[in-house]
């Protein structure tokens, strides 16, 4: 019986070293944000080379990153204190607006303003996790629900905060399953999830 | 390099104008702060960096990229930036 796959940090010095592995992960994280990613007007394949460069390197909104591994990165789930999510989001959105063509950053950040718009704020402490994603041939094997319960295991007794589209029913009883709560009856497009301790 | 930070806000002036076509940019000093800003939000902050970042050639690490309070202190980053350059 194959053993069940480990939950393991990955760090950013590790993806520097392992360019090939960053690669690999930023496509399986941007996968988890496919509404968001494409907003951008660049081909998918510098998305996701933005996406490892921000894995590799500090002050991003990934500043944890965790995967389920056994051999190959099966899950990965990103997260961030709270307090740094809104700096190191900006952070995030600069460095990838730095790949858009000065002609097109207009519009996109127009774009991207309407996106905002649609995701339920969240003013509160504790911790944001993000980018929750299993590897296609992995999936129906329970390994979304690993990450997150491990994760949320790790974090302890704080609250914990997530975002997740409304219309992503099998995601949404996923996180009711796990005690995440909706924060509020808003209609937004991405609605905000929050564990209490 | 080196740069004045007269320059600097020269050079800065039109881009405030661009980021916050609904605020009052000409009134704009070194203690102007976001939050005195109509308009200065995420996005318009993400759009001034960028294009800050193309008009002085340089390019901002994660901590700066909000890493000041004012328009001073950006004037000051900046002319950091460009000397590192």
């Amino acid at each position: 019986m194959p053993e069940a796959p480990a939950f393991e940090p990955v760090t950013a010095a590790a993806l520097r070293a392992d360019p090939a592995r960053a690669l690999s992960l930023a496509e399986l994280a941007c996968s988890a944000q496919p509404v968001f990613y494409e907003l951008f007007p660049l081909p998918w394949p510098e998305i996701v080379d933005g996406v490892a460069m921000q894995l590799a390197e500090p002050g991003f909104d990934m500043e944890h990153v965790f995967v389920l591994r056994d051999g190959q990165d099966a899950a990965v789930i990103a997260g961030v204190a709270m307090p740094l999510l809104p700096a190191s989001q900006m952070a995030a959105m600069a460095a990838l607006l730095r790949l858009v063509p000065g002609p097109q950053k207009k519009t996109f950040l127009t774009r991207m303003r309407a996106y905002a718009a649609s995701v339920e704020p969240i003013h509160d402490t504790g911790h944001y996790i993000s980018r929750v994603a299993v590897a296609p041939e992995r999936r129906g094997k329970g390994l979304g629900r690993g990450v997150v319960g491990e994760y949320g295991r790790r974090l302890g007794p704080q609250k914990v905060h997530l975002h997740v589209h409304r219309d992503n029913a099998p995601a949404v009883a996923l996180y009711l399953s796990l005690g995440y709560v909706p924060r509020s009856n808003g209609d937004y497009v991405f609605a905000a999830y929050t564990r209490e301790p | 390099m080196t740069i004045e930070p007269t320059e600097i806000a020269l050079r800065l002036k039109p881009l405030f104008r661009e980021a916050f076509p609904d605020a009052d940019t000409d009134s704009f000093g070194p203690g102007t702060a976001a939050d005195d800003v109509v308009g200065w939000d995420s996005m318009a902050h993400v759009g001034l960096m960028a294009a800050i970042e193309d008009e002085f050639q340089v390019q901002f690490d994660p901590d700066e990229v909000t890493g000041f309070a004012n328009v001073g202190e950006l004037v000051a980053l900046i002319a950091r930036k460009v000397d590192d350059a």
